[in-house]
Order: structure tokens, then C-alpha cells, then sequence
């Protein structure tokens, strides 16, 4: 297993890492209280597609330049079935908003004083498998993880005078996109660090486990291809997830 | 000055007790405070503002007070009672009031050549949790008429209780309350330029030179500004607007204008105790047509329309409110909550 790892991530300090981990953990020495799930607080950068529909750059580049905007999540699994790791379900809810100064109608240059801001809040449920069997049973304390799922994305846009937008046709800038993402995820154990305070956490709070943890996302929310804002992106997102 | 010397004599006179002994001396600028007194509010109708023992009075409140002849107070809550029953054993010794000019760090010993002056005991109440001392504030500032408060005034009044926590000490304790009352108005901003849209202005300007100068407000006019006039004239068509940021030279105002609208605006300064300063010369500002990321992707032929999207149902632009993955969404959510209680209860 060691090998591995060490092929699939191919860092050195991470095997390292891991290698004192699987010396500090030892046979689960307290009567852990049942698991039901998982949940998770992440957070990663996020730039919509949108201007892919005016061929890579567009009006979204133009208000809002190149950086990402920050996306946090929180995301709660019920577990379905448990065995060689665990199969659940999972919700997801996060937030993620950009603001930006207007601009002079007359001079796409000028940068006024009044601010537009673009708002999404993703919705979405995914099939999590966990592979936690090694991670519980052999020490090794890696957990590799898989998502994927249907996507529901709100989004709203903020005109100059602070309320929802509108287009000189009439059109309110809110609405909705559906999609899809897949996921892949390493979580690292935390409680090889300390186990007594693990013991403490699952005896006072029922959080039988904590990882660290980071995942590569892959999301298309485009409608399933239907003309609009396509809000799809691959993302890295960070985070802690606990297990209950 | 001179009324208040008038006044020492006139309260010896009268033979209100003030004591000279074993009183401390303190800084003048900020009021001093005991360890018998947990809180001190002063109470001064309009006052533009208060913080802790400081109420802050300008020309408009000075003019306000003085006219209608209005009475301020102090309320010192204590830590002891200073009505004990056995009336011989005293925990209060009177107050007064003094003036200094405005950050005048002289020590006040409130000796009677000081220009301290005794609280008649007619106007001190008190109670098992506080003293409130009274003052006109005509007697307190010596203004008889609201004209008075045009002259320019910068002063710090400070009201003064003395008490100890015990007959056996001999030393008395001191606690105040201060009225800042600054009748001058500061110097107006220069350099002003500003970027206007229907909604807001982007001001740049350089500070008053006036040290107390803390604020600043905007003033939107249909004409032009010479300068020099004062901004909160009543009856004015002028409107004016509070300037957010500030110290550094730069801020922003909240108005409400029409797009491509010609406007004068001018700026005055506003000081601590919130005179305003005169205006300066306007300049000329054209409101911009202002355009957001909503209007110019549509503009630039964008074929999202707003609302929610629908797989497939109605084509591919067809929105008729997410029905399916709105209800894929439900569905797997539900199916999730289920599973998640079903394994709880067994």
C-alpha cells in the first residue's frame, strides 16, 4: 500500500508524512460511537464559463477580470451502505460572489464608483464513495474519495444602484443553471496526530473522525447544453470534513 | 472670564461649600475619574455628541441651549451610598464647575482664586446609586443670548463631584463630566473633483487645514457654487449629502441623480463638535451613463435571459422554472434524509 500511494501521488514529503502516521496510529483503542455520515467545510477559487460563449473572452473578463473568486462549501453525507469504505449521499450548499465597479456606457474604460456584483450559490447531491478501509483497519491514514452528482446553480447579478439587475430589454439578471460534477478527493486522517483528543472529540461531540482534506472538481453547469451561462469550472478546494 | 471670577464671589457669598483642602490635582484635558464613580453621563439636550463623560456642543446646539435657556446635567453613578443614615458621617463634599480653553492642560486644584464655581446643594441630587449635578447652561458658559455663541467659542466646562468611600479618610476623590463647546467653524476642503453617476460621486479633495476638521459633506447644486456660502442654509434647493471616507483626501457620497445630468457640487468641512464650515467653489460634474455586467452581456449578445433552465424540454434555449434538475435535486435530497434516519433509528 505504501508503494502505492507513493506512485499515485509521487511526493516525498507526503509518504513521508504518511509513513509516521501509519507508525503513530495503532488499533482503535476506545469504543467508537456509530457513524451515519460526513460533513465538510471547504473552500477553493471559482471562475465561471461564461464568456466561453463569446469564444474565451468576453464580458465577464471585462467586468471582472482574470482572478478566480473565492467558493466556499459545506457539504453533509448520509451514509448508505458501509463495507469496503462507505457509500453515501451527499448535499452540498456554498456561496461565491465577485464585485466589480460599473462602467461608463460611453467609455468601456472608465471605472465608476457604483458596483455590480455577481452572485452564485451552488446546489448540489452527490454519490461519495470513501474508501476509509485501510485508513481504519491498517493505519494508513489516507482516504481517498470519489463524488459525483447533479449540479442546481442560483445565480443573481447586482446593477449600479445595489438591486437586481436589469437588461434594457427588460430581462432580471437571476436565475438558475442545471449541471453535473465529478469529484476526487485525498482525505488525511487527522487523528493519528493525537488520539487521545480524538477519543475526547468522538466521546463529547460523537465526530468519530477528522480529515484534512483536498479535492479536484469537475463541474458542468450549463444547462445540459441549453443556451445561457454555462457556470462550469474545475476547481482544487480545501477543507476539513468530520465524520459523525 | 470676567463672569466667571463675578461668579466665584458671588457663590462665596452665598456660602456654598467647596473644599479647598486635600483636593488633588489633574490634567485639565481629559475629566478625572475615581474608582467611587463606575460611570459618568453627561446630559445635554441636542448635544451633537456624547462619549463616556464628554457631551460635544456646537454653534447650532450652543444657539439652541442658550435661546431657550435649557438646563444640562451630569449623572456620576457610584459605588457607595452617599446618604447614609447616620447624617453626621459625610461621603460627599459639593460640586463645581470651571472652564479652560480647548486643550489647555492646566491642573485644577479648584482653589477659589482657580475660577471654580460651587454648586448651590439645591441643584445636586442625590440618591443610593448616583449624584446628578445641574447646571443652566447659560450660567455654565456665561452667554446670555444665542448671539453669544457666534463669537468664537472653543472651551471645555467640566463639572466636578467630590466623595470618599469613608469618614476616616481624609482625602477627597474627584470625578467630572466635560461639555466641549467649539462655536468655530472649520475651513473648507479645496482642489475638489469629483466623478458622478446616477447613484453616487467619487470625491478627491485636499483636507481642511483646520485641525479638527472630521468630516465632510457634499453639496449638489443645479447652479454654480461661488464658494463661501453655508451649506445647511435653511430653504436652500441645494441638497446635501455625508461624504464617507475622509483623512485621506478621497470618499464617496450617496445621491440620487439622473444619468447624463449636469450638477455643481461643493464641499464643506464638518468639525468634532459638527460645525460645518463654508463651501467651496464648486465644479462642473456630467453624470455618466452608467452600464453593469448584466446589461452589457446582453448587449454583446448573451443568450442567458434570467429565470431557470430546463433540460431539453423546451429546446435549447427553453426555461419553464428547473423542473428537472430541480427535481433531481429534491429527489436525491429527500432520498438522502431518509437513508440518513433510517440508519439513526436502527
Amino acid at each position: 500500500m505504501y508503494r502505492i500511494v507513493k506512485q499515485r501521488i509521487g511526493a516525498a514529503p507526503l509518504c513521508l508524512l504518511v509513513a509516521c502516521a501509519v507508525l503513530l496510529s495503532a488499533g482503535q483503542a476506545w469504543a467508537a460511537s456509530p457513524t451515519y455520515g460526513v460533513f465538510e467545510f471547504k473552500l477553493g477559487g471559482y471562475y465561471p464559463s461564461i464568456d466561453d460563449e463569446f469564444g474565451g473572452s468576453g464580458p465577464f473578463e471585462t467586468f471582472f477580470g482574470e482572478s478566480q473568486m473565492l467558493m466556499g462549501e459545506f457539504e453533509v453525507d448520509f451514509y448508505l451502505l458501509e463495507g469496503i469504505g462507505t457509500l453515501g449521499l451527499g448535499l452540498h450548499a456554498g456561496y461565491s460572489s465577485k464585485s466589480a465597479s460599473v462602467r461608463d456606457r460611453n467609455d468601456m474604460e472608465a471605472e465608476l464608483p457604483d458596483s455590480t456584483v455577481f452572485r452564485v450559490i451552488p446546489l448540489r447531491a452527490s454519490l461519495v464513495y470513501r474508501y476509509d478501509y485501510s485508513a481504519l483497519h491498517h493505519g494508513i491514514p489516507l482516504v481517498p474519495v470519489l463524488k459525483a452528482g447533479l449540479d442546481y446553480h442560483l445565480w443573481s447579478i447586482d446593477g449600479a444602484d445595489g438591486e437586481t439587475a436589469l437588461a434594457e430589454d427588460g430581462k432580471s439578471a437571476s436565475g438558475a443553471r442545471g449541471g453535473w460534477h465529478a469529484a476526487v478527493g485525498l482525505h488525511f486522517l487527522l487523528d493519528v496526530i493525537d488520539r487521545s483528543s480524538a477519543a475526547a472529540f468522538d466521546l463529547n461531540w460523537g465526530i468519530n473522525h477528522s480529515y484534512l482534506f483536498v479535492e479536484y472538481q469537475m463541474s458542468k453547469i450549463d444547462g445540459f447544453g441549453s443556451e445561457g451561462f454555462d457556470l462550469s469550472d474545475n476547481q482544487w478546494m480545501f477543507g476539513l470534513a468530520f465524520e459523525y | 472670564m470676567k463672569v466667571t471670577k463675578y461668579r466665584i464671589l458671588l457663590a462665596a457669598l452665598c456660602g456654598v461649600g467647596v473644599s479647598v483642602g486635600s483636593i488633588s490635582t489633574l490634567q485639565a484635558r481629559e475629566p478625572s475619574t475615581s474608582t467611587l464613580v463606575s460611570n459618568v453621563v453627561p446630559d445635554v439636550v441636542n448635544a451633537y455628541d456624547l462619549d463616556g463623560a464628554t457631551a460635544w456642543v456646537g454653534l447650532k446646539e450652543c444657539r439652541a441651549l442658550v435661546s431657550n435657556d435649557i438646563d444640562i446635567s451630569v449623572r456620576f453613578d457610584t459605588q457607595i451610598d452617599t446618604l447614609p443614615g447616620d447624617s453626621s458621617v459625610s461621603l460627599f463634599n459639593g460640586a463645581v464647575y470651571y472652564s479652560l480653553a480647548r486643550g489647555t492642560t492646566t491642573n485644577m486644584e479648584c482653589k477659589a482664586e482657580d475660577g471654580c464655581i460651587g454648586v448651590p446643594d439645591a441643584d445636586v441630587t442625590r440618591t443610593a446609586e448616583d449624584i446628578t449635578v445641574g447646571v443652566g447652561f447659560r450660567e455654565l458658559t456665561g452667554l446670555t443670548g444665542a448671539a453669544g455663541c457666534d463669537a468664537e467659542i472653543d472651551e471645555e466646562y467640566f463639572i466636578r463631584i467630590y466623595l470618599r468611600n469613608s469618614q476616616l479618610v481624609d482625602t477627597w476623590q474627584q470625578a467630572e463630566g466635560r461639555i466641549i463647546l467649539d462655536t468655530i467653524r472649520p475651513e473648507p476642503p479645496t482642489d475638489i473633483s469629483a466623478v458622478a453617476t446616477p447613484n453616487s460621486l467619487r470625491l478627491e479633495w485636499t483636507n481642511s487645514p483646520s485641525s479638527d476638521a472630521a468630516r465632510y459633506v457634499v453639496v449638489v447644486s443645479d447652479s454654480p457654487l461661488e464658494g463661501g456660502e453655508l451649506p445647511d442654509e435653511e430653504g436652500s434647493p441645494r441638497k446635501t449629502y455625508a461624504v464617507t471616507g475622509g483623512q485621506d483626501g478621497k470618499g464617496s457620497a450617496s445621491v440620487n441623480l439622473a444619468a447624463n445630468q449636469v450638477v455643481h457640487v461643493a464641499m464643506a468641512a464638518r468639525d468634532l463638535n459638527g460645525n460645518l464650515s463654508v463651501l467651496s467653489p464648486s465644479v462642473e460634474v456630467t453624470t455618466a451613463d452608467t452600464i453593469d455586467f448584466w446589461d452589457y452581456y446582453r448587449s454583446e449578445g448573451g443568450l442567458e435571459e434570467g429565470g431557470c433552465s430546463v433540460v431539453g424540454l423546451h429546446g435549447a434555449s427553453g426555461r419553464a422554472g428547473g423542473v428537472l434538475e430541480y427535481g433531481w435535486l429534491v429527489f436525491l435530497s429527500g432520498l438522502a434524509l431518509v437513508a440518513g434516519l433510517r440508519r439513526r433509528k436502527s
